[in-house]
């Protein structure tokens, strides 16, 4: 059955259909003999009565015009699922990207309703990410769901490539990373890093990047999360799920809401906002069949956690990590915000007594700097009593302790990476709160790993160390 | 030629003689009539045939584009004011997407989006057409940034290092240098041979006429194109604009060539946007902006890239430039382009008026690939200088409370005041990057520490002058390997002491 373009608007296409309206979500297909033939897949979006339909176009509209044919599929979006998936790079169809011959397996739909609510499993144990911020302070679930929020140019994307170094390699499932609406330049980068180190060959890439247009990105997670699903039903595999950045998919979702005729809500956003968010962060969940661990990227716009995209997000994680741009400032990556990240599993059942401990001590004395600042800015540290100022000095350690050099950023920084268990960790910053370490130089905490190194690095400064 | 020949490639005159011509038949898809039209924007009936992002031409001889076809209406955004367009006039599809003309011809002249002269220099013969919105090269299409642009600014080339293939943001309030950094990096081109697109975004007449003398007063004008389109011109053109001096760069980048693209600036650029849209009556977004302003920008600066050797390895390295109102970089549009671009340079309101400039604050900016395309001579330098100068900013604080400080302290105030000094950098001074690497070298080494904070810069380029007469050998050595080995670490040893006991008995004899 062929249809007929009757409006374009930007990547929405409205098209007429004689008889046998296609269903909503089905794909349609056009030919554009405009560019080069090129085959063009819509997705249909809203019926609009007598015989017309409104779709969003999965790539360029340029050179369509009015009375162009426009063929039913029959089917939804699919993407061909088998395991020799395994090494390469797909765009949201499917189609590989990396030059490399076509994908076989049996093609299914990307749009699919969540697991069933028998089948869920909540797993709390704990993933090591050798990050002493991460680790310490918003300790990892496997089989949960992480989000890195911060804005332009506080290092989450390099965070993500410090994940998938530290714990992709060191997994021993399957990683999924889905690029959605970042820069091609990072996928390039991504693509070399996981083919150097070797994780490539249990990884699938898929990419929807901020050259795509809008149809595509709010798609591409969902084709990252189809390929997950697979390996986790049929392969019983632990996924990791990377995802840079999921902002960008509702920032796609906003860009065509208003062609499709929606009243915009809230800042510009689309009305259907909660929803479209709910749709996608539901199915990802752990099963019977295997886990599956997402860490997700969240750009906050204009650096405002209040935004109605970042806020949505929140509600939907189990750790929720929180880059700070006055943090980053002082020199300090991973720019973690302490006091604005949690995590769910930072509890003596899931981490032990003395992870939390140590954790909330650090937090308590963070907190307490912070009302400190005022006074110290008014009046000066001299005034502040022998107790404030000793609090001062270790929420400072802290701070600094709190930086770490990073394996992939050891280009730009010339300091090697660093992996620190967790123990090591814990250690460290109990001997901070607890006073051990109060005669060390604050210079030594910065940029180094363990309790060693600082003692190591306050030695080099010519400091007195035991 | 008129605007429609030289765009089109087709004369004007046998688009008539074909209509002329043509054998009536009762169909009318390729001719419309202009039913409304207001405010830069027409709507035109029937013109079946209308493609997205064609080319439409009006009875008067102006131009448009169309921009969104509806079940009865084409929506055209006219390119051109000087010819009138009135409701009833006829409407022509051209069956062309819209199109910029190509090539090494438009080298040292200024033009308009569409490749018209504005600069009274004669006709200008294109060596090819190429769409305005291309595609961005793909994932496998590119490698890393590995090469690294100098722009002869000290400081940035030094701490903010940027490659070819970068994207790299300037941003910061009006009047803090912004556009002087993008005019001093493509000068400093010229010995490089980096081809030079400037797109200029609804700036004035004067500005750019100022930037055209510069440059060719620098002699960097005959490896530059200046696309101009002015604040009173259709926002179509103003929107125009970068995508066309994009495609005029990818021309260049596609035959192997590294080409250095400048949009100035993108704030004004997003302006234009929201105007256009909002006449469309495109429900507007956050701060009426429309929902897709970040694809705006975010695929126009995809296409700038390194491409890989298969691609033949040119580039197009981006420099976009931002306007932020009272400093604030954490608005809108500023923080859509900082998650586009590789990376920032802030210029601060506060360090102009403090008199160091570039106002660059070193804290603020950042260039997330320049590092890995650094050459090792500047790697050597730069790391300490980082360090010696974020040691000072802390102990700066100390000082202005007057405190008593110890030795060593002094010690590394001292330096960093000279650190300081050194980074100021006057106008259009762009230095080469073997005499960066030089001062920098002779700052870390503390050879500058004798002098006082006003003489060092005196004494680094009277140094320069000596070894370039004296040890040009030297000189070449560095500019031609770009480290530090231990054989130029050792001749500038020597060459410095010769030259400090040279130094003195002139300053001795001049006092």
């Amino acid at each position: 059955m062929e249809g007929k373009i009757i409006a374009i608007n930007g990547p929405v296409v409205d098209v007429y259909f004689h008889k046998e309206i296609p269903a909503l979500n089905e794909a349609l297909e056009i030919i554009n003999f405009r560019d080069n033939n090129k085959r063009l897949i819509l997705e249909v979006r809203m019926h609009l009565g007598n015989g017309k339909v409104r779709a969003v176009a999965l790539g360029s509209t340029m050179g369509l015009s009015r009375g162009m044919p426009v063929k039913r599929l029959y089917h939804p979006l699919r993407i061909p699922l088998s395991e020799k998936l395994l090494g390469r790079v797909i765009n949201v169809l499917g189609e590989p990207i990396d030059g490399e011959e076509p994908i076989a397996g049996d093609l299914e739909s990307i749009i699919k309703k969540p697991v069933e609510f028998h089948r869920i499993q909540p797993s709390y144990s704990i993933l090591e990410t050798g990050i002493k911020a991460v680790d310490l302070l918003t300790p990892f679930p496997r089989g949960g769901k992480i989000g890195l929020f911060g804005g332009a140019g506080v290092g989450k994307t390099i965070l993500i490539m410090e994940l998938i170094h530290n714990i992709a390699t060191a997994h021993g499932g399957i990683s999924v990373f889905a690029g959605v609406g970042e820069r091609s330049r990072e996928g390039n980068e991504l693509w070399l890093e996981m083919k150097n180190s070797g994780v490539i060959s249990k990884a699938v890439l898929i990419f929807g990047q901020m050259n795509e247009p809008p149809g595509v990105r709010m798609r591409v997670p969902y084709t990252a999360l189809t390929v997950s699903e697979y390996f986790r039903d049929y392969l019983g595999k632990d996924i990791l799920l990377l995802m840079d950045n999921v902002f960008r998919f509702v920032q796609a979702g906003m860009e065509i809401s208003s062609l499709l005729g929606r009243i915009p809500s809230a800042v510009g956003y689309q009305p259907t906002l909660i929803t479209e968010m709910g749709e996608l962060e539901e199915r990802i969940v752990s099963t019977d069949m295997g886990s599956i661990t997402s860490v997700q990227a969240v750009y906050v716009p204009a650096d405002d956690l209040t935004d109605p995209a970042p806020a949505t997000i929140f509600s939907h994680l189990d750790s929720t990590l929180v880059l700070s741009r006055e943090i980053a400032e002082m020199g300090i990556y991973p720019a973690v915000d302490p006091l604005a990240s949690s995590s769910q599993v930072l509890e003596p059942q899931f981490v032990g007594e003395e992870h939390v401990r140590v954790a909330r001590k650090v937090v308590e004395v963070l907190q307490h700097y912070e009302n400190l600042k005022d006074i110290i800015s008014i009046l000066g540290i001299e005034e502040l009593s022998e107790e404030d100022r000793l609090i001062v000095q270790r929420a400072r350690k802290i701070q600094l302790f709190l930086s770490q050099p990073f394996f992939v950023a050891s280009n730009y920084t010339n300091i090697p990476g660093v992996y620190v268990p967790r123990d090591k960790t814990i250690e460290g910053f109990s001997a901070i709160v607890d006073g051990e370490v109060d005669d060390i130089p604050e210079d030594a905490f910065y940029m180094v790993g363990t309790l060693d190194d600082v003692k190591k690095k306050a030695r080099e400064l010519g400091a007195f160390v035991y | 030629m008129s605007m429609a020949e030289t765009i089109l490639g087709i004369p004007w005159k046998e688009i008539e003689k074909r209509i002329e011509k043509y054998n009536f038949t009762p169909r009318l898809s390729n001719i419309g009539y202009v039913k409304y039209v207001g405010d830069g924007v027409a709507q035109v009936s029937l013109l079946d045939d209308a493609f997205l992002g064609e080319m439409v031409v009006f009875s008067s001889g102006a131009l448009g584009m169309v921009l969104s076809l509806s079940e009865e209406f084409v929506g055209v955004v006219l390119l051109s004011k000087d010819k009138e367009v009135k409701e009833g006039d006829l409407v022509y599809s051209t069956g062309k997407i819209i199109q910029v003309p190509v090539g090494s011809s438009f080298l040292g002249r200024v033009i308009d989006p569409l490749g018209n002269p504005l600069d009274n220099l004669g006709n200008i013969y294109p060596e090819g057409f190429l769409p305005i919105d291309r595609p961005a090269p793909t994932i496998f299409e590119r490698e890393p940034v590995k090469e690294p642009l100098y722009t002869g600014i000290r400081i940035i080339d030094a701490l903010i290092p940027i490659g070819h293939g970068q994207r790299e943001l300037i941003l910061g309030d009006r009047q803090t240098g912004k556009t002087t950094i993008a005019i001093d990096t493509i000068i400093n081109q010229r010995r490089y041979g980096t081809i030079c697109i400037y797109v200029a975004i609804a700036q004035k007449r004067t500005n750019i006429a100022r930037i055209y003398q510069t440059l060719k007063d620098y002699k960097a004008l005959a490896n530059t194109i200046i696309i101009a389109t002015f604040p009173d011109q259709p926002p179509s053109l103003r929107y125009l604009a970068p995508f066309s001096g994009c495609a005029m760069g990818e021309y260049f980048m596609m035959q192997g060539e590294k080409v250095l693209i400048v949009y100035d600036d993108l704030t004004k650029h997003a302006n234009t946007y929201r105007e256009i849209a909002l006449l469309l009556r495109r429900i507007p977004g956050r701060e009426a902006y429309p929902g897709d302003i970040f694809y705006l920008h975010s695929h126009l600066l995809e296409r700038s890239a390194k491409l890989n050797i298969k691609k033949g390895g040119g580039s197009l390295t981006a420099l976009p430039i931002a306007e932020t109102l009272a400093g604030e970089i954490s608005t809108y549009i500023p923080t859509n382009l900082i998650s586009i671009t590789d990376g920032q340079i802030y210029l601060d309101t506060a360090l102009f008026n403090a008199g160091i400039r570039p106002a660059i604050n070193v804290g603020l900016s950042v260039s997330r690939v320049g590092g890995s395309a650094q050459p090792k001579g500047m790697r050597q330098v730069a790391g300490m200088l980082r360090l010696s100068l974020a040691q000072y900013r802390e102990f700066s604080l100390f000082l202005e409370f007057g405190t008593e400080l110890d030795a060593t302290t002094k010690k590394k105030v001292e330096r960093g005041l000279r650190i300081e000094e050194i980074l100021k950098q006057g106008i259009h001074e762009v230095q080469p990057i073997e005499e960066e690497i030089i001062t920098f070298y002779l700052l870390n080494g503390g050879f500058l520490d004798i002098y006082p904070v006003s003489e060092v810069k005196q004494v680094v380029s009277k140094y320069i002058e000596y070894i370039s007469t004296k040890y040009s050998p030297l000189l070449s050595l560095i500019r031609q390997k770009l480290e530090l080995n231990d054989q130029v670490i050792y001749e500038l040893h020597n060459s410095f002491q010769e030259f400090q006991r040279e130094y003195a008995n002139s300053s001795r004899t001049s006092s």
